[in-house]
């Protein structure tokens, strides 16, 4: 029970302790275990008299949660000062509906620009977070989001922060490094992605901090940017120019580089904190690298990205079972733009046969089109040998083969 | 010296129980069942353990009520042992409740537990303690 008051006293956040009188907290303390049986009674529908600890520890901290998150909208302590607990509660309900809106309009954002590369973590993620919404049960349990973030941000969300407002504060930050993403050519980037990392289709990997390193190591050179790439004899003079220099003298070229890029770029203030941030993140590995006398896992060329293996992707690799490919389809149904539909299948389809389904069954023939294009030209002479095994009179349902037939005419 | 606030908190849920529990009282004594004051006190002691065993817990009057209620016209119930067996039966009632994954509810619970205390296991308490909450379920719908 003495974690039961330092709950309770967190949930004031940054108020200050003295704003209550000791009797006040005892009122509020006194209040808020009623408030939580009566929360468990809702919970069980009054056919229960006992719950599990657990469920009854969530439902606590849900409470504290929900009303801490009130009084600090309100920035005003007076309700809970005056015990009105169920007020804050149902009135945090509206301000968590308020933030579920903002956060459902970022993720619209997001899924309306896909990324340079159908990054697996980046999809994943997306995918979760959709269907959190309806998981989100805010009313019980507010301070826990249903989903499983695993697309790693360059600038970590504060990982305090519970409930609709972590998810917003994560949504906030993908949001501004996909902004900063958009301002270059998806195949620069994508070629800068794939040289930095062969699986940056596969791995965990934040696709911002590459792009924005590179973007760093132009604006040291004082290069504009595009082009992003940074060749050989470029980060050699990087290495020169690092090993000229003290690390204070370092760190104030790359503040100037990098507040050089915000005024080309005409940065807003959020995108030049984050730059910054990196810039920060930069400098440590920058040194240390270019004390070694090479820049080569710092910074990238994009001419010098390792080729693909696309037809070996298609034909060395088995099909999904029966049940994840009609999940695929599922999701595509749900996708809203075809770029959506062309990023989400270029990571999961990993063989022919699955390709050739979803051209036939989980595309339009629009869609079909702009997912072919996204195709290498091995792919393509890979579909049009499948094409003709199935015979001169053959039809898709969707009637891809004509589009592919087009391309290759 | 101020006691403790939930030590506050837990006795006014102990009051609130001991007073549901002294309103069974004329129900029981239709069947020549009756509790003292000090058996209602050990019951609700054994209350805390129960629910401490269990990992669960409780809010406003708890369970026992509901299992005199339900077992009060059971012929295997006598003066002479009726506090330990609502004891015993307290106990088994939160350990079903957990076992059964919630799924059950408080009076569905107690219904299957009498059924099957006064059917397969006539009167054992043993017998009912040994029990799954599958068996009870199984029973329940034969």
């Amino acid at each position: 029970m003495a974690g039961y008051d330092s709950l309770l006293a967190r949930a004031a956040g940054d108020l200050p302790q003295s704003l209550l009188t000791g009797g006040q907290w005892q009122r509020v303390s006194r209040g808020l275990w009623e408030l939580w049986g009566r929360r468990a009674a809702c919970y069980t529908m009054g056919e229960s008299t006992s719950l599990p600890a657990r469920t009854a520890d969530r439902l606590l901290q849900s409470l504290i949660y929900s009303i801490g998150l009130q009084v600090r909208t309100e920035h005003d302590p007076r309700r809970l000062q005056n015990g009105d607990l169920e007020g804050l509660l149902r009135d945090s309900w509206n301000t968590i509906e308020g933030q579920m809106k903002e956060a459902r309009r970022l993720l619209a954002r997001l899924k309306a620009c896909p990324p340079p590369v159908a990054n697996r973590a980046w999809l994943d993620t997306l995918d979760q977070v959709q269907g959190c919404f309806g998981r989100y049960d805010y009313r019980f349990f507010a301070h826990e989001v249903p989903c499983s973030i695993d697309y790693p941000l360059c600038q970590p969300a504060d990982e305090s922060l519970q409930g609709m407002e972590y998810l917003l504060a994560y949504l906030g930050r993908w949001e501004l490094e996909n902004r900063f993403l958009r301002r270059f050519g998806r195949q620069e980037e994508a070629a800068l992605l794939e040289a930095c990392c062969p699986d940056c289709r596969g791995l965990l990997l934040n696709l911002y901090q590459p792009v924005a390193d590179n973007v760093l190591g132009c604006a040291l050179l004082r290069l504009e940017v595009p082009p992003l790439g940074l060749t050989p004899p470029q980060r050699q003079q990087l290495v020169d120019v690092m090993a000229r220099s003290s690390a204070a003298a370092s760190e104030s070229l790359l503040a100037d580089a990098a507040a050089g890029v915000c005024r080309q770029l005409a940065l807003g203030s959020d995108q030049r904190d984050c730059l910054l941030a990196c810039a920060g993140q930069l400098l440590p590995r920058l040194r240390c690298a270019a004390a070694h006398g090479s820049l080569n896992g710092v910074f990238f060329d994009t001419a010098a990205a390792p080729a693909a293996a696309p037809r070996a992707r298609y034909t060395d690799n088995r099909a999904m079972e029966d049940q994840e490919l009609r999940g695929l389809l599922e999701q595509l149904s749900d996708c809203s733009a075809p770029a959506e539909k062309t990023a989400l299948v270029l990571a999961r389809v990993t063989s022919l046969r699955d390709l050739t389904e979803v051209l036939g069954a989980g595309l339009w023939q629009g869609e079909a089109a702009d997912l072919l294009d996204a195709l290498d030209p091995d792919v393509l002479d890979l579909l049009a040998g499948y094409v003709r095994e199935q015979g001169e009179g053959w039809h898709s349902p969707s009637g891809w083969e004509t589009e592919l037939r087009r391309r290759l005419a | 010296m101020e006691q403790p606030l939930e030590l506050t908190l837990a006795g006014a849920g102990r009051q609130q129980a001991l007073e549901q529990l002294e309103r069974c009282g004329p129900l029981a004594a239709r069947y020549g069942l009756s509790l003292t004051r000090a058996q209602m006190e050990l019951l609700l002691d054994a209350r805390e353990d129960a629910l401490r065993d269990s990992g669960r817990v409780e809010f406003g009057g708890g369970v026992l009520p509901l299992l005199v209620e339900a077992f009060c016209d059971s012929p295997y119930l006598s003066q002479q042992d009726y506090a330990e067996t609502l004891a015993r039966l307290q106990e088994a009632f939160y350990y079903f409740k957990s076992e059964s994954g919630e799924r059950l509810d408080d009076a569905e619970l107690a219904g299957m537990m009498k059924d099957f205390f006064n059917g397969p296991c006539q009167g054992s308490l043993e017998a009912l303690e040994d029990a799954t909450a599958e068996e009870l379920w199984r029973e329940a719908r034969r």
